[in-house]
């Protein structure tokens, strides 16, 4: 980026952190550690700071990713460290040993890299574009399951914890990129409407629930993301 | 702006260091409580993070 634009360095941070705790809360579900609403909400400053900071006062770049890949998830191992524990460690395993810093570490450089393909390099943009399209809507798509659990159930944490399915998650994942790959392709403009009515019925008929404020969100969730990946494409 | 920048570096690792790595007990004692235990430490994370960013600035600026 030649000249500093803080809108697009908010939103490329915004993709970056969304992205990779999209990945992270995967890769979890299917390993089988604790979702916790309240470490994801941590987790989602500590990773959004590090990268906007490092964007806005250093640059976006490859040391910059990979300075920001390092210090981000050891900070994240930190708090773990350092911070009483809001989740009964007994009864579910969450992910504060060190090697989960490693796991962290994958997720956001993999991120940072397939927002930087996306903005920086046009080879590729429309491959990168449905990953973290597809990436990012399943982190809101995650936090609203769980903030509606938690408004439900008055903040049970150990309720909230066991909303999410990773079953689910994989196959929405799936189901969103072959969707906006096939928009990007086909439709061009206006791509978002159509994988937002689409992944909202699915999301209506295979999701979790069958829950028409479910697939409402979805297409507002869907909407936004793609709205924000246009304005930080566009040059 | 070189003067400057070391200052918030040396102010945001001390503050950091502070609500992160000192026990609540003290903080009490030391009258500089705010929020919850963990608020501190999520406060204390945040400022230790920008501060080391700030560093890696730092040594961006003189290694180009």
């Amino acid at each position: 980026m030649e000249k500093k634009n803080f809108l697009r360095i908010l939103i490329f941070s915004v993709l970056v952190t969304v992205a990779m705790n999209a990945i992270d809360m995967i890769f979890h579900l299917f390993e089988g550690t604790a979702v916790h609403l309240n470490y994801v909400a941590v987790k989602l400053t500590v990773i959004f700071v590090s990268v906007f900071a490092t964007a806005w006062w250093a640059d976006i770049g490859r040391v910059e990713g990979i300075f920001t890949t390092i210090l981000g998830p050891v900070m994240f191992y930190v708090y773990y460290k350092f911070a009483s524990p809001t989740l009964n460690r007994a009864l579910f395993k969450i992910d504060d040993q060190f090697w989960f810093v490693f796991v962290h570490a994958a997720a956001l450089g993999f991120a940072y890299w397939a927002v930087w393909k996306m903005v920086m390099e046009k080879k590729y943009a429309v491959f990168w574009k449905s990953v973290v399209l597809a990436l990012s809507v399943i982190a809101l798509d995650f936090v609203y399951l769980m903030a509606r659990v938690s408004l439900a159930s008055g903040g049970n944490e150990e309720i909230i914890v066991t909303t999410l399915n990773p079953f689910y998650a994989g196959v929405l994942f799936v189901i969103l990129v072959i969707c906006f790959l096939l928009s990007s392709f086909v439709l061009k403009k206006r791509s978002w409407i159509a994988v937002g009515v689409v992944s909202a019925v699915l999301v209506y008929y295979f999701g979790v629930e069958k829950s028409l404020s479910h697939s409402l969100e979805m297409i507002f969730n869907i909407g936004l993301w793609t709205f924000l990946v246009w304005k930080v494409q566009k040059k | 702006m070189k003067t400057k920048e070391i200052v918030a570096v040396i102010v945001l690792l001390i503050v950091g260091s502070i609500y992160t790595f000192v026990p609540p007990q003290m903080i009490v004692r030391w009258g500089i409580v705010f929020l919850r235990h963990n608020d501190r430490v999520l406060v204390g994370i945040l400022c230790l993070t920008a501060g080391i960013i700030l560093v890696f600035r730092l040594m961006r600026k003189k290694s180009r």
